[in-house]
């Protein structure tokens, strides 16, 4: 099961990412104070590098994204892709969001289409669709409606969707989070392989310090700082070695699995995912 | 009104249970198994009897009703002149028929309903869609639009007389303001809730304007608008008679207020079968399209 080129298709080439002071403060609803999310956050990320970013939850992993995508704005700072400002929607990106967001009633296929470029012809869509069914071991249920599969499956179809763009920039929001164990190691390895044929940039939100050490060239850790100013921020970044795909059990890897957990503020020995 | 409020909360239900759906598989923390759900109702997939016996079940009551009217009207409990027999409403329809009215009258009611109907829908479809859609359009239209919506239906027959004349074009036009306000509160209630995580998964992947609406917000909102047109429909009935008792010569709400005139209580009845035949029998072929379009986009 390893992913092939499609030959027929313009892919993007991966466009590099740079955030300069991005702030996110979000204006307090009928009276209540305003909320930092983020603050100065500063980050160059590398065309087709991959990042994993790491965080307690709530901490505004979900929000930094959508200041990549264009879906939010930043209140502080900026955002450029490849050297021009991100626009609202910004079409180098595609986004795998935390949720799967099928639309409840197209069947798998034609949910997966949405995420086909529209500039790609109709035969070479629906090839690559199917394609990209095959490589999330759905092609069995390319005909159901979101209703009918599991949570898992329908996590699979957002990131076959996601993938489909071929965008320059791929922005996933725990894209593995509902998988069982084997589903998530075997999607990882589908990622590591369809980026090794597709070199877009990612950016990749996970909870999991494995997975992050697994898939990613540097893992970034944002967090608050205890007594400082509100907002989460960078607190760490760490550059993982090695070329992928990586061995899982690598000893290198397991001392900064026990330095970064250590940073989430997990007990590494009672460590359980 | 009463109806229009009804949908206007299934509407607003709607959201918070495609939220849950949508919810779900991220509290689930297992990809097999757990919910392999299929929602529909048991009574789609039932055996063919069991349907057969909801069919004889809902016939049940209306035998009953004939019977007791039977009994009623030859054992003379109800003198003659307050409750015709079944016998002579069924004589009058003859009767009107050879005459040539019994159609002329069902099929311009008929025809007035569906023409109003039709008017009424497009008209309430592109206001719900306006106001649902632009938060300036809502708090510069819905108030007036509430207002009007408020106005009972009778009202409007003088003006709409004094304006369109005797002819046609009153009726349907009264016709098409029944059935333009369910339309209108359904659609604009279901596109206000649109699950937003969708519209932004739409924005994400490029669509806009005309496109994002046509790939999500109406496909999401096409249940609640089913059902709005549901609703238009028996309102269009209930203006259709409105409309000819006040002014017309001709269709089953003159023949109402004729045989009240004239004393014809058989006719009275008839008037009255045929438009709760008429009605449910639309409603049914609405119904039919419904379940064929909820199949897909349910
Ligand atoms: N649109 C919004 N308005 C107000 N607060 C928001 C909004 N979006 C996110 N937040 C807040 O920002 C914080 C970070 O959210 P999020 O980015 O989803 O966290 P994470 O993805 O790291 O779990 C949360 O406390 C959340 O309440
Ligand atoms: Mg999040």
């Amino acid at each position: 099961m390893s992913f092939s080129a499609p030959s027929t298709l313009a892919t993007s080439p991966a466009l590099p990412v740079r955030l300069a002071g991005v702030g996110r403060t979000f204006a307090g609803a009928d009276g209540a104070p305003d909320r930092t999310v983020l603050r100065d956050v500063d980050l160059d990320i590398a065309a087709g590098e991959i990042v994993a970013l790491i965080g307690a939850s709530g901490c505004g992993k979900s929000t930094l994204l959508r200041q990549i995508s264009g879906l939010d704005v930043p209140t502080e700072g900026d955002v450029t892709i490849d050297g021009r400002h991100v626009v609202p929607a910004d079409q180098r990106c595609a986004v795998a969001f935390q949720e799967p967001r099928l639309l409840p009633w197209r069947t798998l296929t034609r949910n997966v289409e949405v995420g086909i470029p529209r500039t790609l012809g109709r035969e070479d869509g629906r090839q690559r669709v199917a394609e990209l069914l095959e490589l999330v071991q759905l092609s069995d249920s390319a005909n159901l409606r979101p209703r009918q599969i599991s949570g898992g499956m329908a996590q699979r179809v957002s990131l076959a969707r996601a993938f489909a763009r071929g965008p320059g920039v791929l922005l996933l929001d725990e894209p593995f989070g509902a998988l069982d164990a084997l589903t998530r190691l075997t999607m990882q390895d589908l990622l590591v392989d369809i980026h090794a044929v597709e070199p877009a940039t990612i950016v990749l939100v996970t909870h999991d310090v494995d997975e992050a050490l697994t898939l990613a060239d540097r893992v970034v850790l944002l967090g608050r700082d205890p007594d400082g100013a509100p907002g989460a921020s960078i607190r760490r970044i760490v550059e993982v070695p090695g070329q992928r795909p990586r061995d899982r059990a690598d000893a290198e890897l397991a001392e900064l699995r026990a330095e970064l957990l250590d940073a989430l503020g997990v007990d590494s020995h009672h460590h359980a995912h | 009104m009463a109806l229009d409020q009804r949908t206007s909360a299934t509407a607003t239900r709607r959201p918070e249970d495609s939220g849950r759906r949508f919810a779900a598989p991220t509290v689930a923390g297992s990809d097999v198994g757990s919910s392999g759900i299929d929602r529909r109702p048991a009574r789609d997939r039932g055996p063919r009897g069991r349907r057969l016996g909801y069919f004889a079940l809902g016939a049940a009551l209306p035998i009953l009703i004939l019977v007791l009217w039977q009994l009623a009207s030859t054992l003379g409990w109800v003198p003659a002149h307050r409750l015709p027999t079944p016998e002579s409403v069924v004589l009058a329809a003859i009767d009107l028929g050879e005459r040539g009215l019994l159609g002329l009258y069902v099929a311009i009611s008929t025809q007035r309903v569906l023409i109003g109907f039709a008017l009424g829908a497009i008209v309430g479809l592109v206001l719900g869609a306006i106001v649902g859609l632009s938060k300036l359009a809502d708090g510069a239209l819905a108030p007036t639009v509430g207002a009007l919506r408020a106005v009972p239906s009778l009202a409007w027959a003088p003006l709409l007389l004094l304006y369109l004349g005797f002819g046609e074009d009153s009726k349907v036009a009264l016709i098409a303001i029944g059935a333009a306000f369910p339309v209108y509160t359904t659609v604009a209630g279901a596109l206000r809730h649109v699950d937003r995580q969708l519209v932004e998964l739409g924005r994400a992947y490029g669509y806009r304007g005309v496109s994002l609406l046509a790939t999500v917000q109406l496909p999401a909102i096409v249940p609640s608008v089913v059902s709005g047109l549901r609703l238009a429909l028996a309102q269009s009935w209930l203006f259709l008679v409105a409309a000819e008792l006040v002014g017309s010569t001709m269709g089953l709400g003159f023949l109402l207020i004729e045989s009240q005139n004239n004393g014809r209580i058989d006719r009275l009845f008839l008037a009255i079968v045929l438009l709760a035949i008429l009605g449910k029998t639309t409603d049914a072929l609405v119904g039919l399209g419904e379940r064929q379009l909820l199949k897909r986009w349910g």
